[in-house]
């Protein structure tokens, strides 16, 4: 695995360097199991950290986007409160802004 | 399957988590195959996008490193952002114990590696249902995503080349309707969540017209919800 990470270069350290935190990550959970705690501050602070993270990278997704982008995500965002279907939500997302950019810039 | 409780021998508990998990499988591929995409115009290759795929096993952050890497060809960056956003298999792995206790270490290795939100998700909910289910249902679902991710993504990283123009198909959208139907999963009510998510997004804004690194950004915004979720009772 070391030749091929060191011809690998920039894209091999982001491969190794991912794949050794997600594992201590996914390691250290079971074995601090027993001492997290199931209540209180720091187990809330948990529980509320992947929905923040996800409203983070959405926020940045957006707003780095054109005008498409955001009608887009606004009406895949009102979409997605009606179908629950991961796959139908992402494909109509894809369909959606296809459409918008060969239709729509004209108009926005 | 039957769902009578009692135990069960680890290789039909197995094969009943690989097959009730197809569904789930199934979106895996869509958004595999847009992430495969991504992956060459990050220049990678198809064993590269493999061997990420198999070693990281975690969609959500695969797709945010390479992400910073094609954007701010950044790798610590997008290690940490990755890393971050994988700080959630604290919490699955965590409530695991009693499935992954008192084995061999190999054992728990591939099981933990193994641990996605899907499977996890559906191995607690069939335990739940009253089902005889655990570590090998969990192992048994892991092993049908691993798959999709990689049959997916290598698919997609192989015959991009078909499609000229991503942004015209799309692609790029992908990521972004994925994570907005995946966000309605993580919304606990408006007493909850509200006021942690619009912190998130004052941060973000906030940070991004200061200019800061935008995986910074996203870090700060992800601790900033957090910490006021901490302080709701």
């Amino acid at each position: 695995m070391l030749p091929w990470l060191v011809a690998m270069s920039e894209i091999g350290f982001l491969v190794l360097g991912l794949a050794l935190s997600t594992f201590a990550i996914r390691y250290a959970g079971y074995a601090l199991g027993a001492a997290i705690p199931q209540s209180g501050y720091w187990a809330r602070v948990m529980g509320a950290l992947p929905g923040c993270l996800i409203v983070s990278l959405l926020a940045l997704l957006i707003s780095q986007g054109d005008r498409t982008v955001w009608l887009a995500s606004l009406l895949i965002a009102l979409f997605a409160t009606r179908v629950q279907n991961l796959a139908l939500v992402m494909l109509t997302g894809m369909g959606l802004i296809a459409l918008l950019r060969h239709l729509v810039p004209q108009v926005l | 399957m039957s769902d009578v409780p009692g135990k069960r021998m680890p290789f039909r508990e197995f094969q009943a988590g690989l097959i009730e998990i197809w569904p789930l499988g199934l979106g895996v591929l869509v958004y595999g195959f847009a992430f495969g995409v991504l992956t060459v115009q990050a220049d990678m290759t198809l064993l590269q996008t493999g061997m990420m795929g198999a070693f990281v096993f975690a969609g959500a952050s695969q797709i945010v490193a390479v992400e910073r890497l094609v954007t701010d060809g950044a790798v610590l960056s997008g290690i940490v952002a990755g890393s971050v956003l994988n700080l959630r298999f604290l919490l699955l792995t965590a409530s695991l114990c009693s499935e992954l206790g008192g084995r061999p270490f190999w054992q728990i290795a591939l099981g933990v590696h193994m641990t996605g939100d899907e499977s996890w998700a559906l191995m607690l909910s069939r335990k739940n249902q009253g089902q005889a289910v655990g570590y090998w249902y969990l192992v048994g679902g892991g092993c049908n995503l691993m798959l999709c991710w990689l049959a997916s993504t290598m698919a997609g990283n192989s015959f991009s080349s078909f499609i000229a123009d991503p942004m015209a198909w799309g692609l790029d959208f992908a990521f972004t309707a994925v994570f907005i139907a995946l966000l309605r999963t993580f919304w606990k009510g408006r007493a909850v969540s509200l006021r942690p998510w619009m912190v998130s997004v004052a941060v973000v804004m906030g940070l991004q017209w200061l200019g800061l690194e935008s995986s910074w950004t996203l870090m700060a915004g992800g601790v900033a919800g957090a910490a006021v979720a901490g302080c709701h009772v």
